[in-house]
């Protein structure tokens, strides 16, 4: 091909058009956007535990959490549930008339 | 996503060791060797002397006496139990029979008032003993557990006010 050709000034000269634009391009785009809307609550929680003290926080409070209810449910609702049951028992022993009637169901 | 996942398992675990490795205090431990912890099994007679030395902080001498106490009531309250129990039998046999309205009936009924009110008065009697073989506060504080157990239309005034 020479340069002087006329085939060759032509492509060069050529450009592609640019394609039409869709129809409502720039409606399509905002709805796509809105769509995606705000940030959810697991997006929250995956910024918040990139924070390696946040994370170690949480790990923390929740072995506090385990200790506490341990010391509430071993040290008060245990001996308070076993009491209950033990003076029903006692009680029932010395009472005839609760001795004959049947202790409630467990 | 896997380290949400990781840390949230992490946090769990933490939460259940630091449930598990919490010690019991030397009373839940004293509790659970006398208690028994479900109800399918009844505490025996000795247990519940056990739980009261516990509770009531009882004196060896005081343990004595209340055992004494204890032991000398069982026989009259099965006593009183069997004896309540036959004139119960007694008043269904007669209303089963259709003889509600007649003086047999009613001398059934005035027989079960009777034997319930003795049984109360002894309940209550023996109540009062072991209240008063202890020391005075936790006589006072085993009333009070006591009253709204066993009390019934035979007394107006709460145990611990007697």
């Amino acid at each position: 091909m020479q340069p002087d050709d006329p085939l060759s000034r032509l492509l060069q000269a050529w450009r592609q058009p640019a394609p039409p634009p869709a129809p409502r391009f720039n409606a399509g785009v905002w709805a796509r956007i809105e769509a995606r809307g705000a940030p959810g609550p697991l997006d929250a929680l995956l910024r918040l535990f990139s924070h390696p003290a946040i994370a170690a926080a949480l790990i923390a409070l929740c072995a506090l959490g385990g200790f506490g209810w341990g010391v509430y449910q071993k040290d008060y609702l245990q001996p308070r549930l076993a009491r209950e049951q033990m003076v029903e028992a006692y009680v029932r022993s010395i009472d005839p008339i609760q001795m004959m009637t049947p202790p409630p169901g467990p | 996503m896997k380290r949400v996942a990781l840390i949230l398992l992490l946090a769990l675990t933490a939460g259940f060791a630091g449930y598990h490795f919490t010690p019991a205090t030397r009373t839940t431990r004293a509790l659970k060797l006398i208690i028994p912890l479900t109800k399918l099994v009844p505490a025996t007679p000795v247990q519940q002397l056990d739980w009261l030395r516990m509770e009531f902080r009882l004196t060896d001498a005081q343990f004595a006496q209340v055992r004494a106490l204890h032991a000398a009531y069982l026989p009259v309250c099965a006593e009183h139990c069997r004896r309540i129990m036959i004139a119960q039998d007694r008043l269904a046999e007669l209303a089963h029979a259709g003889q509600k309205d007649t003086p047999a009936y009613a001398a059934a009924a005035k027989e079960w008032r009777d034997l319930t009110a003795q049984c109360d008065e002894a309940t209550l009697a023996h109540v009062q003993a072991v209240a008063a073989a202890m020391d005075p506060a936790e006589g006072k504080r085993y009333l009070e557990m006591m009253d709204p157990r066993i009390a019934r239309q035979s007394h107006l005034r709460p145990l611990s006010d007697l």
